[in-house]
């Protein structure tokens, strides 16, 4: 019999799972106003010397080729500016904030490449539509994030939906609703809204796969594309890799136009590899 | 006098690597595209991808 996860047990094991550092979540709600300053943001790191570190090391890698090394916070955010440090904690502490999932069958490299590919073409695809691009970033780099969870907290029945994937040559998703009677993305509302994420970001999540016509133009739209556009560049490197329908009415909202998409995926492509490497994927 | 008419690779050979390349390539990205494709889609995505992959690199 297929295993169904319960909306009981979901609710239980999702409490269970360690939450985002609450450096990063305050960060994150932070995003899209002004009024984070590099003191603040300083005092923030300050209480969490781990991701301190790793944001340090991120600043010094070579994807931001800087002349000198910096040693501190308040120097990189010299250096850097406040919202790209803001972004590298952000991304620091949430690829470091999960541990590899008892799942054999869950490629977590292949899912930070991905994820990493989808925060790049939402940063680039959020400027182009005038949107907010650390936001388009970070919620591309959470968009997936219910797969971790499911993998985590239900490693069993995942490892049957990721089997089931393989053995019919489906898009996950759909594995996942006939393996468990849920999908990564609406698990991944859940949680957004356990670590207490906005509205928005939690809708975005919660939506990518299946945005309503009303959502329109925005964050959900925009999550909806750039998880496409990741898919389509093949950045994962899976061999069962697939591009998830576009909704017709998003892409024509939203679609960047001929030029400016060649543009998209040459600017992505060629951050990529730096990205990661600076994330240690 | 080291000889040099052998060294660089034939022009016709070199050319059929580079469409043999470009042929995986789309196979890839086509293959990236099947569940969009059987489900009776036209996806704009994949003709931008293509172009991007196929027509903008050498």
């Amino acid at each position: 019999m297929m295993p169904n996860v319960t909306p009981a047990q979901v609710k239980e094991r999702l409490r269970d799972l360690p939450p985002l550092s609450a450096v990063v979540t305050e960060l994150i709600a932070s995003m899209g106003s002004d009024t984070l300053s590099s003191e603040d943001l300083a005092a923030k790191l300050s209480t969490d010397p781990a991701l301190s570190a790793k944001t340090l090391r991120m600043a010094n890698s070579s994807f931001y080729g800087m002349s000198r090394q910096v040693e501190s916070v308040h120097d990189a955010v010299t250096v850097l500016g406040l919202r790209t440090v803001r972004t590298l904690v952000v991304a620091s502490g949430i690829t470091g904030g999960f541990k590899v999932p008892a799942t054999p069958q869950f490629d977590f490299h292949a899912f930070w490449r991905h994820a990493v590919g989808t925060a790049l073409c939402g940063q680039v695809l959020a400027k182009e539509l005038s949107m907010d691009s650390d936001i388009g970033f970070t919620v591309g780099l959470l968009h997936d994030i219910g797969q971790v969870a499911l993998a985590c907290c239900f490693p069993d029945a995942y490892t049957q939906a990721l089997s089931y994937q393989l053995a019919h040559d489906v898009l996950l998703i759909d594995a996942e609703r006939k393996v468990l009677g849920t999908d990564h993305a609406s698990i991944g509302g859940q949680i957004s809204e356990l670590w207490r994420f906005s509205p928005a970001i939690v809708e975005a999540i919660a939506c990518h796969h299946d945005p309503a016509m009303h959502h329109g133009p925005g964050l959900v739209g925009l999550t909806h594309m750039a998880d496409a556009f990741s898919h389509a560049l093949g950045l994962s490197r899976q061999q069962n890799e697939s591009v998830p329908i576009t909704s017709p009415e998003i892409w024509r909202a939203m679609s960047p136009g001929q030029d400016a998409s060649m543009a998209l995926f040459a600017t992505v492509e060629s951050q990529f590899d730096g990205v990661c490497q600076a994330l240690q994927i | 006098m080291v000889p040099t008419d052998n060294i660089a690779a034939p022009p016709l050979a070199t050319d059929e690597n580079a469409e043999q390349h470009r042929e995986e390539v789309r196979r890839a990205i086509e293959h990236r595209f099947r569940h969009i494709s059987r489900a009776g889609h036209i996806s704009p995505l994949l003709h931008l991808i293509l172009r991007y992959k196929l027509e903008q690199r050498p």
